[in-house]
């Protein structure tokens, strides 16, 4: 008995022994963690750009949270989709809590602020582990670092109002449960960061590393935030829904004039970076001050496409040549039937943003109305698109027309990809005044691919230096200072080719640089969809993030000869038509928070939702 | 291979042939014969007779009479007949007849049941196990054995993906699903344990007629032993040993018709034309904007058309010129091409396919050796198959060899090994077209995705021996005078030359498993000490070969001069191409080694156990794989006291790579007792109660597997490189900037992770009545899981870390509880026996905690619910009046857009808007909580019929979007049952039964009809003759005859045999479908009639 008892002991002692080998985890290679990345420049450096990457895209295709969509295509700039797209969901029923077509929420991916600002963190935290990195190289990145944390939060911002206050990548086992920062205590948070990022950056970068977070731009990250702090939706006495106790999250609770003369300070402060570092307002036309531009067209198109252009402080560098990247599918309309129609089919310019440009000589356009008794000639539709000012040129290829922006180009042209491109349909003047197409209204956008030709990436410009004009004559309107307003204003209506304005009348005054940054801001980020909600504009359910959205209808000549796709010169007749309508209720001035956030009790969600 | 097999076989029945008998009618013989019969005086038929210690033996026959050759001199001989007690006689040299009167085993005593690492007999076992013996699974004409355990045993069920040769394994759950993790069960084969990775692999593989018998292990008490992965249930497969004696031969053939049990019903061309009008004029009727969709409508003569199956109207044909008067008859009376009506889901599925199988196994033995040799061939072919065109292989087929041989050996007296081998070669073909082969929704859904993007004429399909690619002339024209009108955003897609065009792709699947099992006899340190060792290696290796023919497809029109005739274009024709995507292969090592004791003292019996065991599983042609190993201990006391009272304590104690080093091992003890009072001495003797036993359990098992998403979830923190970067300089955009790579933090880890844990109760009951005619079983259990692994949705998203990469914990809690009744009745009157077995199996679970943010209503939650509880809105019948419709709640899906006939939805917390807020529970589970089975088995003389009819109660559909919405971008198909069931006004005004809403035109699922709710839900509670089986034998070796072949069995089965109408019989869904995809390959019904014969 004794024998077999120690046998038994011996076989299970041999096999249990065994054991912490049989089951370990063999050491497999490529598994870094951490430490391991942080203990070398080239891969800490690689987690600093996969901040950028991720970071900077806020407000463009890929990234706001809708898969299939440009905030244009709910705040009234173009076509809201196919039906499978997002902003076709959030034209129909509103933004909501349980978001739609990959949003969490809203038209946003809340969570993705989060997990952004968390890379940024870890950089920030980690960065001075890194041996083999200079002193000075580890400030900037520590700066740059700040830099992207506060343009996240600014966009935070002007989307939800306040948000947690996070300082910090947290461990699991940290207190989760911060509440949302009031209004005020964002703007001092997102000013703080900017503030110690500012002084970690350099001035400027040289030319291998442009792209890089400057001084600049941590100017124009801040400018913004007061720009937004100061306009009607925030800076208030009553919010735009009552929110209960908790008003402080989504206005100041009082209106406070002194708001409108910090943006301005900031935004002053960027002129003075832009002026000693190279930046500047492109207007090569030689006119003079107050003088129409002369070459309009060529510098308008330079700012807003040409790369690395002396207008921007910063570009989103996303140089990926795939072809299949949300950001070229949703923004180049080139290749038509190359890659990306189902993403730009559906998404033709509306005419309500057609009517925010000028004539090039500063005169009011004259499309055709809703309840026209009688459809216009097409004849009418050539001469328009004529007359019209330089920038709708570079934004649009209108219907029949081909790109002014890469004459000569197949990509660009109207016989290109075999497109069309507008709501054209032959022999169909007996739909007048209904629509023959909801998708393609008066032609596709071309903005950001002067000169682009078979290129179809681009880098997205956040700031350009005519945004800090239009913030400044905005805010001097709103202070008072009417000439100050107009001098800044002007400065890029001109450029745009056209008269200067002297409307000296707050309000008149207020409409028409709305009308200007409307223009000039086509499509650029989410500024018009922004703007709109911030600016509280009277009409935004009516025209603008809601209501009627109305696209151009263009019935072609029932000739054998005219061929799709028709150019211009087969256009019969055109009018103005009700595309769809699109829902708009006060709640939206600002995004709801996911359902699944606001569940686990520590934020509150915003009024209406 | 298949050449090798053949050969293989051959030689091994000639081998065995040549040995038969050889050893028997050595010396001088006599003959004894004889009558047995049962304990009322009535005969048994296939009683064995053996002479004792030896190999030598017969049955009897019809009439319970035997004749046995014997050796001059005294012999001993044994009496045996299942459930009734062995008698053993002496026969003198003198005696050449010998009667018997068997007495029944009231108490079991002799029968045996295999449980975890032994076989124990019933009426000892303590633990919830039943058991299904090899011939029911053989009765079953399926191809998997998950779903011949189907309806054989309480508290298995499962459903099935799909109906597809290869592919059409049922995911079986023991007494349900008890976790929202993993709850797969543990298969063991042989006493060897499969893998997690390949749970299912050589287990539906199996060739029936190679399993001896199938435990299902259901308590902690027969299942802690297994430890950490015991908590889902326990399947053990014993197959097939050789026994002493002479050769036993048996043949077995079959062969069948396989058809689908449900059909999905499509409309008429003409029904389509009528409905999608009927849609249009809605939309133009409800909302304003949609007068450009007039041109979408078919017009009178369109409709004539349909209606007529003509292309041209007789008014139309007259007015041709150029036409003789007979060629216009003849027009008149020519089938549409245009306007022709095809049925599209019938014309895929609506055909019979073969099956085959065919068996030959060979058992027998010797003192020293016995074996046990299966070669089977199985052949499967796909109701697909009728659809032929220049050789393109439609079909789906599953072609499967098996061999298993066990052998026995004794190597000296306290001595033994067994080496069992098994192959395993199938071959898994079917219409491929680039889909990953085992990506099923996605194969499915490009065989059939067209099925529902088209409509009855838009595809002639093959006309005239040439496949048709789509109507040669332009839309709108003479030529093509429907694509237009049709409006259809796909095209011309056609179902059948997408199903032509797809190429076959073919698995090619070989799986070997040798085991090694020797066993000593210790009795030299111990008496009845016995050890022993295991080791078994199972090798695997898949090849998928796709080849994709090109094949001659046209456009056609109709000859625009004499439309008599059809032009076609095209027909050209390329190389196939071949594709070959690689191998995989895994494997699998197991080992173990252990000893048992087992001794009596007086009425005291007690046994022990002790063991090892490790296993490890590789897949070496991934190079991303890492091995992943498991290991344990058993341990194993049990004790009983003259078979009245016992107890057992079973104990697992096991450790996975899945866990930190430290966290590794678990212990997973289970007591269970239990009592059988008939056996007391002061119980009553009784005709009516004769047995009882009640048995109680309780133990702790556990689960590692904790999703299959991920590994190593302990592991702190991963980052990944190389990653998406970023570019930088001054470019102006003729070159790319600088690009520099990106590096990203991945999946964070909790040490602390570790096993699910289920802690289970089970109390049984066992009787049976009137001398055992009658058993009642009845077991109930309640089932707490803890531990359960959990992605913890209440935290913050400042947090920073996507849902998928958050450290996930183990703090979800479940439990499951339910009982499981079985019912049987046999006995026989004369020659006439019969069993009536009738049994229901019930489990419910219940998510106590699952980490989920509270939220604002509770009906929203998870928590509180089923494990696999759908939720959607609630629906409140149609919008049957203006009244209605005007008074709705705002919908915040669709932009309040309804109409009448639309589906009115309720607002669950009462506020007037339809949000998210009012999205609750809906029906019941796809799996349902009540499966209920009933047997018949008949026996007269010859004649066995044997049915089995299964049933659940309790479980829910749902139709998917691809079900529901008609006119799917704007030409997709349309359902019979919507066109019968839909509102109208009429309709509606006149009373009649309406099923579906109002039509609508090029609908999305965010219509207002098409969100998801509890309209589309649709109870499977069914009742089906599930298998059935009629055969009649010829016994030739009957009298003790000395023939070679000793019996002929000609027999019929089927399975799946016969739905009775449910809720789901209008739809044409097999109420055993598992739910949530449009793609379904149908589930089918078999007919086979075979042979058998036994040497």
């Amino acid at each position: 008995m004794k024998k077999t008892i120690i046998i038994l002991s011996a076989a299970i002692l041999a096999l249990a022994t065994s054991c912490s080998y049989f089951l370990e985890k063999p050491d497999t290679t490529g598994t870094v963690d951490q430490a391991a990345v942080f203990s070398s420049g080239k891969n800490a450096k690689a987690a600093l750009m996969s901040c950028y990457r991720d970071v900077l895209r806020h407000g463009w295709p890929g990234g706001i949270g809708i898969g299939h969509c440009t905030l244009g295509a709910i705040s009234g700039e173009v076509g809201r989709g196919y039906n499978w797209h997002g902003s076709y969901n959030i034209v129909q029923q509103g933004l909501s809590v349980t978001g739609t077509d990959g949003s969490d929420a809203g038209a946003d991916n809340y969570g993705n602020n989060w997990r952004f600002i968390r890379e940024c963190y870890i950089v920030y935290e980690n960065i001075d582990n890194v041996a083999e990195l200079s002193e000075t190289e580890k400030q900037a990145i520590k700066g740059e670092a700040l830099a992207l944390i506060a343009y996240r939060y600014m966009g935070m911002f002007y989307r939800y109002g306040g948000v947690p206050k996070v300082t910090k990548s947290f461990e699991a086992s940290d207190d989760l449960t911060a509440g949302r920062m009031t209004i005020a205590e964002m703007v001092e948070f997102i000013s703080g960061l900017c503030d110690d990022a500012y002084k970690f950056l350099p001035a400027k970068w040289d030319a291998a590393n442009t792209g890089r977070m400057t001084q600049g731009a941590v100017l124009a990250i801040k400018a913004r935030t007061l720009q937004f702090a100061a306009r009607p939706l925030f800076n208030s006495a009553t919010p735009y829904l009552d929110n209960g106790d908790k008003n402080n999250l989504i206005c100041f609770g009082n209106y406070d004039k002194e708001r409108w003369k910090a943006a301005i300070d900031a935004n002053e402060a960027v002129l003075t970076w832009a002026s000693a570092n190279g930046v500047t307002l492109i207007n090569t036309g030689g006119a003079g001050e107050g003088n129409a531009n002369p070459n309009a067209f060529d510098d308008y198109a330079t700012a807003t496409s040409v790369l690395s252009n002396a207008e921007i402080i910063l570009a989103y560098k996303f140089d990926d040549n795939g072809g299949w990247d949300a950001l070229v599918n949703f923004m180049n309309c080139s290749r038509y039937q190359g890659n990306n129609r189902y993403d730009t089919d559906c998404s033709g310019v509306l005419t309500n943003h057609l009517e925010n440009y000028w004539a090039a000589d500063g005169t009011e356009m004259s499309w055709p109305k809703l309840g026209d008794t009688a459809p216009r000639n097409g004849s009418d539709w050539i001469a328009n698109v004529a007359k019209i000012e330089p920038r709708a040129l570079a934004d649009i290829k209108f219907g029949g027309h081909d790109s002014r922006n890469n004459p000569g180009d197949y990509y660009w042209q109207n016989e290109g990809w075999n497109r069309g491109g507008y709501s054209a349909d032959k022999g169909k003047g007996d739909v007048f005044p209904n629509a023959i197409d909801s998708d393609k209204g008066c032609g596709e956008r071309t903005k950001f691919f002067y000169k682009a030709g078979s290129r179809v990436w681009f880098e997205p410009p956040l700031f350009r230096l005519a945004e800090t004009y239009l913030y400044l004559a905005e805010a001097y309107n709103e202070y008072g200072n009417s000439s100050k307003a107009l001098e800044n204003l002007n400065k890029v209506h001109n450029r745009a080719g056209l008269p200067k304005i002297t409307e000296t009348d707050q309000a008149k005054l207020r409409a028409i640089i709305q009308r200007e940054c409307a223009v000039e801001f086509f499509q650029e980020g989410g500024h018009r969809y922004y703007d709109a909600k911030h600016w509280k504009l009277e009409n935004i359910g009516n025209g603008i993030c809601g209501g009627k959205m109305r696209m151009l209808q263009f019935n072609i000549k029932d000739d054998d000869a005219a061929t799709w796709p028709y150019a211009a010169s087969w256009v019969d007749t055109y009018w103005d038509a009700v595309a769809y309508e699109a829902f708009w209720s006060n709640a939206m001035y600002l995004e709801p928070f996911p359902q699944t956030e606001v569940n686990k009790g520590t934020i509150s969600q915003n009024p209406g939702y | 291979m298949n050449k090798t097999l053949k050969t293989i076989l051959l030689s091994a029945v000639i081998a065995l042939m040549g040995n038969a008998g050889s050893a028997l009618f050595a010396q001088g013989t006599r003959t004894v014969g004889g009558t047995v019969v049962d304990e009322r005086g009535e005969p048994l038929m296939g009683a064995f007779v053996l002479q004792k210690g030896t190999s030598n033996g017969v049955s009897t026959d019809l009439d319970g009479k035997y004749t046995i050759r014997i050796p001059s001199g005294e012999a001993v001989l044994e009496f045996q007949f299942m459930g009734y007690i062995t008698e053993t006689r002496t026969v003198p040299a003198s005696q050449a007849r010998l009667d018997v009167a068997l007495t029944p085993d009231v108490n079991m005593m002799e029968e045996v049941v295999v449980t975890a690492f032994a076989t124990q007999k019933k009426v000892n076992v303590t633990g919830a196990i039943s058991s299904v013996n090899g011939s029911d699974i053989v009765s079953a004409p399926v191809a998997n054995i998950a779903n011949a355990l189907i309806g054989n045993t309480p508290g298995v069920a499962g459903l099935q993906t799909s109906g597809e040769p290869g592919r059409n394994a049922a995911n079986i759950y023991v007494r349900g699903v008890s976790t929202y993790g993993d709850a797969t069960p543990l298969i063991i084969i042989d006493g060897v344990e499969q893998a997690s990775e390949q749970a299912f692999a050589e287990f539906n593989a199996m060739d029936p007629n190679e399993i001896q018998g199938v435990s299902i292990l259901k308590d902690a008490a027969s299942t802690a032993v297994y430890g950490v992965r015991g908590a889902n249930g326990v399947i053990i497969v014993t197959t097939k040993k050789g026994s002493s004696g002479k050769p036993v031969i048996n043949f077995s053939a079959n062969y069948g018709l396989t058809s689908a049990t449900m059909l999905q019903e499509g409309v008429t061309a003409y029904e389509y034309a009528l409905f999608r009008n009927e849609a249009i004029r809605n939309e133009q009727n409800a909302y304003p904007g949609n007068e450009g969709l007039s041109s979408y409508i078919y017009d009178d003569y369109d409709l004539w058309k349909f209606k007529n199956n003509r292309d041209f109207t007789p008014q139309e044909v007259d007015a041709m010129t150029g036409l003789t008067d007979e060629q216009k008859e003849k027009l008149k009376n020519s089938p549409a091409l245009y306007y022709a009506d095809h049925n599209l889901y019938k014309e895929q599925f609506n055909k019979v396919a073969p099956q085959y199988q065919a068996n030959l196994n060979v058992s027998g033995g010797t003192d020293r050796v016995k074996y046990f040799v299966s070669f089977g061939y199985f052949r499967q072919e796909g109701i697909t198959t009728g659809v032929q065109y220049y050789g393109a292989d439609t079909r789906s087929l599953f072609n499967r060899y098996n061999f298993r041989s066990n052998f026995d050996i004794k190597i000296t007296d306290r001595t033994t090994l067994s080496i069992n081998s098994a192959g395993q070669f199938g071959e898994t073909t079917g219409p491929g077209n680039g889909a990953d082969v085992y990506d099923l929704s996605a194969r499915y859904k490009i065989i059939m995705q067209y099925i529902y993007d088209s409509n009855p004429f838009i595809s002639p399909g093959i006309v005239d021996g040439h496949l048709i690619s789509g109507f040669a002339g332009i839309a709108g024209s003479d030529q093509n005078p429907l694509a237009a009108k049709t409006n259809s955003t796909i095209g011309n897609q056609n179902a059948v030359y997408n199903l032509l065009m797809s190429g076959t792709a073919t698995i090619y699947n070989s799986l070997l498993d040798n085991t090694i099992k020797l066993n000593h006899r210790m009795d030299y340190l111990l008496p009845n000490l016995q050890s022993h060792v295991t080791v078994s290696y199972q090798d695997n290796y898949n090849r998928y070969v796709k080849y994709t023919p090109t094949l001659p497809s046209y456009t056609i029109q109709r000859n625009a001069s004499n439309p008599l005739e059809y032009d076609f274009f095209g027909g050209g024709m390329g190389a196939g191409s071949f594709d070959s995507w690689g191998y995989s292969n895994w494997n699998k090592l197991y080992l173990d080694a252990g000893f048992d004791w087992a001794q009596s003292f007086g009425d005291h019996n007690w046994s022990a156990l002790l063991l090892g065991k490790a296993s490890k599983y590789t897949m070496p042609s991934d190079s991303y794989h890492v091995a992943s190993g498991i290991m344990g201990f058993v341990g194993r006391v049990t004790y009983n006291y003259a078979d009245r009272y016992m107890a057992e304590f079973n104990v697992g104690y096991n450790g996975t790579e899945q866990f930190a080093e430290g966290r590794r091992f678990g212990l997973f003890p289970a007591i269970s007792a239990g009592w059988v009072p008939t056996l007391e001495p002061w119980f009553p003797k009784n005709e009516i109660l004769t047995f009882a036993k009640i048995r109680a359990s309780y133990g702790e098992v556990g689960n590692d597997r904790l999703g299959a998403s991920r590994r190593y979830y302990y592991l702190p923190n991963t980052w990944n490189l190389n990653q998406g970067g970023y570019w930088l300089g001054n470019s102006d955009g003729s070159t790319q900037n600088t690009y520099f790579e990106g590096a990203k933090e991945g999946s964070l880890g909790n040490p602390a992770i570790t096993w699910e844990r289920a802690r289970k109760y089970d109390v049984g009951l066992e009787t049976k009545f009137f001398s055992g005619r009658l058993s009642a079983d009845f077991d109930w259990f309640y089932e707490r899981r803890d531990n359960i692994l959990t992605t913890l949705g209440i935290i913050p998203a400042i947090y920073g870390v996507s849902q998928s990469d958050v450290p996930p914990a183990n703090v979800g809690i479940t439990t499951n509880q339910g009982y499981e009744i079985v019912l049987n009745w046999t006995d026989k009157i004369g020659n006439f026996i019969y069993t009536l077995g009738a049994d229901l199996s019930y489990s419910r679970n219940f998510i106590e905690y699952m980490a989920e943010a509270e939220n604002p209503y509770p009906w929203m939650n998870k928590t509180g619910h089923m494990i696999g509880q759908r939720y959607g809105l609630t629906s409140e019948g149609l919008f049957n009046t203006q009244e209605e419709l005007d008074a709705r709640p705002y919908n915040t899906y669709t932009g309040n857009q309804a109409t009448l006939g639309d589906i009115r939805y309720k607002s669950l917390d009462g506020d007037d808007k339809i949000d998210q807020n009012d999205v609750g529970p809906i029906g019941f589970p796809n799996y349902a909580l009540y499966h209920f089975n009933f047997k018949v088995q008949l026996g007269y003389k010859g004649f066995d019929l044997k049915m089995l009819f299964t049933g659940s109660k309790d479980g829910s559909y749902y139709l998917p979007s691809g079900f529901t919405i008609p006119f799917f971008k704007n030409a997709g198909n349309a359902w019979k049952w919507q066109y019968d069931g839909r509102w109208t006004e009429e309709k509606y005004l006149a009373g009649e039964t309406i099923t579906y809403p109002r039509a609508a035109y090029a609908a999305t699922s965010s219509h207002n009809n098409y969100l998801q709710s509890d309209y589309w839900m649709v109870s499977s509670d069914h009742l089906k003759l599930k298998n059935i089986e009629v055969g009649y034998t010829f016994d030739l070796g009957k009298g003790g005859r000395n023939t070679i072949l000793q019996a002929i069995r000609v027999y019929a089965n089927a399975n799946n045999v016969f739905t009775f109408r449910n809720a789901l019989t209008p739809y044409g869904i097999d109420p055993e479908t598992t739910d949530g995809s449009t793609y379904i390959y149908p589930l089918t019904r078999i007919f086979m009639a075979g042979l058998s014969f036994r040497f």
